[in-house]
């Protein structure tokens, strides 16, 4: 079939429009890791949902912040593999005593996995995970090797120096 | 007599540019035998930086988010947006306002609101002449 010489028809259109969605899609699934499948209303495995995380970079320190508002940090599984950090953890549902009743529930509850792909490489030995006021900070000092560093110049005594012009 | 012209703190945080956002933090709502329950999540919020007011029947949570960002750092991605929380709720008129009571725990805030003891059920002796 030549289709190079038919004009535009509606079936050239739905297939643009589903070469954009999937584009879309591939677009997200890119910048936003595993949460883009929660993002495109695609479901994980058994009730999992992926919290938002901020990532920066210092000269020392790759740092990933997570909102965890109502979890005990000490449940919360950190683990790095190469250059993955992966979070782990479980909000809790409040337990109601019988008889009480529920008017609204809006908070996330259940549990939460992240994968986070880092920046840079780092050492596994200096890893710090805190938490404060519900949001938990991973503090990931970078390897030596691509840290900025200062080579001193060392200047022989006696030695011709050079000048401007000649 | 009127309240308007009077600043308000909650709505007014000092020091901050008017432009910062504002987020409406999800809460969960309960209730028991002796009142409602009302748990909100504000991550990053501490107590300091907490307000919590009580004015004409209604309930105000303001809570500002310290940046924990250094300053020389570079921002590689970014999924939250900055900002404060605020939520305000009408009260019925069956809670005790006096014995309304607060905590905050790890970036949730629980409220505890009574409600007043006359509004409780009361057997109200009738005497026969």
């Amino acid at each position: 079939m030549n289709t190079s010489c038919r004009p535009e028809s509606p079936m050239d259109n739905s297939v643009e429009k589903l070469r954009d969605l999937v584009a879309g899609w591939i677009d997200v699934f890119a910048t936003q890791g595993e949460r883009a499948v929660d993002l495109l209303g695609l479901k994980t495995g058994a009730g999992t949902w992926s919290p938002p995380v901020d990532v920066v970079e210092s000269d020392e320190n790759v740092q990933v912040f997570v909102n965890l508002p109502g979890v005990d940090p000490h449940t919360v599984e950190v683990l790095l593999a190469g250059n993955m950090l992966n979070l782990r953890g479980d909000v809790p549902r409040v337990h109601l005593p019988a008889g009480e009743k529920i008017h609204r529930r809006e908070r996330f509850t259940g549990t939460f996995a992240r994968s986070i792909p880092l920046p840079a490489p780092v050492d596994p030995d200096k890893v710090v995970a805190e938490a404060k006021n519900g949001v938990l900070t991973v503090t990931l000092s970078k390897e030596d090797r691509v840290k900025p560093r200062q080579i001193p110049v060392a200047v022989t005594p006696g030695a011709p120096t050079m000048s401007e012009g000649m | 007599m009127s309240q308007t012209n009077e600043t308000n703190p909650v709505l007014q945080p000092v020091g901050e540019p008017a432009d910062r956002p504002v987020f409406t933090p999800p809460i969960d709502i309960y209730e028991s035998d002796t009142g409602l329950v009302l748990i909100a999540d504000l991550p990053g919020v501490g107590v300091d930086a907490l307000e919590l007011q009580v004015q004409d029947n209604k309930l105000t949570l303001f809570g500002h988010v310290a940046s924990l960002v250094p300053p020389e750092a570079r921002l590689i991605h970014r999924e939250y947006e900055e900002g404060d929380f605020l939520r305000s709720f009408i009260l019925s008129e069956d809670v005790d306002h006096e014995r309304i009571n607060a905590r905050l725990n790890g970036g949730t805030l629980e409220i505890h609101l009574p409600r007043a003891s006359q509004t409780q059920a009361r057997r109200i002796q009738v005497n026969g002449s």
